[in-house]
């Protein structure tokens, strides 16, 4: 039975729609169980049987795992870590300003930054579905009736308007936004990717009563009397162009309590359903499992054989993991536990008895036993085919920041990781169109709020940033495009740009070559784009740090230091007092030096009467010597007081 | 990101007025020790303390002054009626800072410990 996608959903429809959905789409389930494996390393690697019982050596197989999905995953995952810039055309009547423009812009980026928190980024974990499984699902709704802290309807108006001001303030953003397990959400077909889908997921009775409270769970199965975790249930999200409806489900593989039943119907009022599926690349088979291309999918098969190979190569290396000997000896028995006993056990590393002859004649001797070394070839294939699934998934080595061979040049690498990274334009682009999605979504929730949105940047630090105010009315006029070039994130290709640029410029300048002029290597090679600025600063670095200048600069500093510390041995009774009248020296101190020089009743003291430290000393004990050099001085003994 | 970048010739003229006061004060330091180091290359420098110590004792007493005034004025080979620069300026002005440091300190100090600093150190009774 299909329907309008704008008809709002029974029961009974989502319920068959599940069961069509969980049959359809089996296929592409089975492939992310199988990717999800191998980058989880849970898959089945198939081992020899070295246990057999038949077998006269026996060994536990081993498992080993190159863990090449994982890497991969996670190498292209890094290689998007931040948002794309999105930037907005307008697209209603007459023309805006670009400041307008700016200004939405601005908004725009704050609310995916805001609502992708550092440690609970959706955007992070929708990357990894796009890698991983091809596909990226997310749920972006607004979420205005489900804020836990927006004030009551209680109290007068005005009561309730200051409190409503108050939590505006504070810069809520009202909408959900949250990434979806593409395991589990699917669209009814790949025609209706944009108009009609299901998402499904495990809960307990707990995170039910959480998410929507006793009352609209009441009648459906739920029961209070046992534990939390005793009963499952399978939640159910349908959503189409006008309706998100919440249901149990309760149909094939549902939930073992409950009865199945919606639980509540939202006119999202989006136009576009809130579950969103934004395609990876694709292929052009549109059949189940080979559409959306996981960033694995052409080597999902080979993997399998590098980690059998692997455990192959693991397990013989086993066998000749411990030196193993074998002793040829006249008596065998007294080796053994009874000399009666035929049997033998071998055990790796330790020595084998065995009977030199029939008649007991021969000569006693020890040695190591040959073990064949088995395993290169093995070992060889794991390794082509690790090399193979570098090249396929674009995840090179160089990608890794790996320094590479001694001696390869700069522009090699920085080649080689260009390369590499345009190997990802595909699912680059599949990235910007995912974050378009995301700000388009945006827009839209924004819409439906109806009400100028505030955000505070940093509101959750000591000094948030000015307020940004968003119009729901004037985004509607806009449309999200992408800001700016969206680069990969790869650090080591500015350094070896750099470096190439330098090197460039060495080789033209001093081979006195036509060109490629500095200003245009600068251009193409770094981030510089005024060079004829950076010309000036560097000539003026030059000028600046040139000997001339340095000594030029030391001479003036010394001259400025003696200056301003004053040349000359003595000092002018002028200064002095300057220096006192500034606070800098008590006044008292520069009196008595004045008066020190002058002497008494200003005749100038004898120089010749040195008053050594001893006889310092000898003062202090009293004894009968002039007490000041030049006799007694008023000024001096009335500060003093001796 | 870095902030925008500052123009060398600012830079520059903030770090030639940045390291004059630094030279100035080291120049200053190294005159005003030497009044309370004998002229033997190999002594010790004195500590902060000691420096500390003798400035106070300089100050306290006018004998000290009077006989350190002589001391160097001979030295340097003034003739009489000159004040040599070396003592009544750069070894003042050094002693003078440091009893500034050690007031601004024991202030700090006395802030850290919650009392009212405002009225002082308490005196022992």
């Amino acid at each position: 039975m299909t329907e309008e996608t704008k008809q709002q959903p029974t029961l009974g429809y989502i319920t068959e729609l599940y069961d069509y959905i969980t049959n359809h789409w089996a296929g592409q389930t089975s492939l992310d169980n199988d990717l999800q494996s191998q980058i989880f390393g849970e898959h089945v690697v198939p081992v020899p049987d070295t246990k057999n019982r038949k077998r006269y050596r026996r060994l536990t197989p081993e498992k080993m795992l190159s863990n090449e999905a994982g890497r991969v995953v996670e190498q292209l995952c890094a290689l998007y870590p931040y948002p794309s810039t999105i930037g907005v055309q307008y697209t209603g009547a007459g023309r805006k300003s670009p400041s307008r423009a700016d200004k939405v812009e601005i908004g725009l980026n704050e609310i995916i930054d805001q609502l992708n928190p550092p440690l609970d980024s959706p955007l992070e974990r929708d990357r990894f579905n796009m890698i991983a499984y091809g596909r990226t699902t997310r749920f972006m709704a607004y979420g205005g009736h489900y804020w836990n802290d927006f004030p009551e309807l209680t109290g007068s108006l005005d009561d309730w308007n200051e409190r409503y001001a108050e939590w505006q303030r504070m810069g809520p953003i009202p909408i959900i936004w949250r990434d979806l397990s593409p395991m589990s959400t699917f669209p009814a077909s790949y025609s209706r990717v944009k108009e009609e889908l299901l998402t499904w997921q495990e809960v307990s009775a707990f995170e039910l009563i959480d998410m929507f409270g006793r009352d609209e769970l009441s009648g459906l199965g739920i029961d209070d009397k046992l534990p939390f975790g005793s009963q499952d249930f399978t939640l159910g999200i349908f959503a189409n162009r006008d309706w998100l409806t919440y249901c149990l489900l309760s149909s094939v593989g549902g939930g073992s309590g409950g009865v199945g039943g919606i639980i509540r119907t939202v006119e999202h009022g989006l136009g576009t359903p809130p579950i969103r599926l934004i395609p990876g690349p694709t292929s052009s088979r549109k059949e189940v499992g080979k559409y959306w291309l996981s960033q694995l999918f052409y080597v999902k098969e080979m993997l399998k054989q590098i980690d059998r190979r692997l455990s192959e190569a693991a397990t013989a290396s086993k066998f000749d993991a411990l030196p193993w000997m074998k002793a040829t000896l006249q008596d065998a028995s007294e080796y053994q536990q009874g000399s009666a006993s035929n049997d033998m056990d071998f055990l790796e590393g330790d020595v084998t008895p065995l009977k030199a002859s029939l008649e007991g004649q021969g000569a006693e001797d020890i040695g190591p036993v040959f073990q064949p070394q088995f395993g290169e070839k093995t070992l060889a294939l794991a390794q082509w085919a690790l090399a193979r699934s570098e090249r396929i998934t674009g995840a090179v080595e160089a990608l890794e920041g790996t320094y590479g061979p001694p001696g390869q040049p700069a522009w090699a690498r920085a080649y080689a990781v260009e390369q590499a990274a345009k190997t990802k334009a595909r699912l680059t682009s599949s990235i910007v169109a995912s974050d378009l999605d995301c700000a388009d979504m945006i827009i839209r929730c924004l819409g439906v709020h109806g009400e100028k949105v505030t955000l505070r940047p940093g509101s959750d630090t000591r000094k948030p940033g000015p307020e940004i105010i968003i119009d729901p009315e004037e985004l509607a006029d806009y449309k999200p495009v992408l800001g700016a070039k969206f680069k990969l994130s790869l650090p080591q290709n500015r350094r070896a740009d750099y470096d190439l640029a330098i090197s460039m410029q060495e080789r033209v300048i001093n081979g006195n070559l036509i060109g490629p002029s500095p200003d245009r290597i600068l251009e193409e090679f770094t981030d510089i784009e005024q060079p004829m600025e950076e010309f000036t600063r560097t000539m003026t670095w030059r000028f600046l740090t040139g000997p001339q200048m340095q000594t030029y600069m030391n001479a003036q500093l010394l001259k400025d230091a003696d200056a301003e510390i004053g040349t000359g041995k003595a000092v002018e009774p002028e200064e002095l007092m300057r220096l006192a009248q500034q606070g800098r020296i008590p006044i008292e101190l520069a009196q008595e030096f004045i008066a020190l020089a002058r002497g008494v009743n200003g005749a100038a003291p004898d120089r010749n009467r040195h008053i050594a430290p001893e006889t310092v000393g000898a003062l202090h004990a009293g004894a009968p010597l002039e007490s000041g050099p030049g006799g007694p001085n008023p000024e001096v003994s009335a500060e003093g007081g001796y | 990101m870095a902030g925008p970048r500052e123009d060398p010739l600012d830079a520059m003229t903030r770090a030639y007025h940045e390291a004059l006061p630094r030279i100035v004060g080291t120049l200053r330091q190294i005159r005003a020790e030497s009044i309370t180091r004998p002229a033997d290359p190999n002594a010790k420098p004195v500590t902060g303390q000691q420096f500390l110590d003798d400035y106070m004792a300089f100050k306290q007493d006018p004998l000290v002054r009077a006989s350190r005034f002589a001391q160097i004025a001979q030295q340097e080979g003034l003739t009489a009626g000159q004040i040599p620069r070396r003592l009544a300026v750069d070894y003042v002005l050094e002693g003078e800072r440091r009893i500034r440091e050690r007031e601004r300190a024991e202030f700090d100090r006395l802030l850290e410990e919650g009392n009212d600093a405002s009225t002082g150190p308490e005196t022992p009774d």
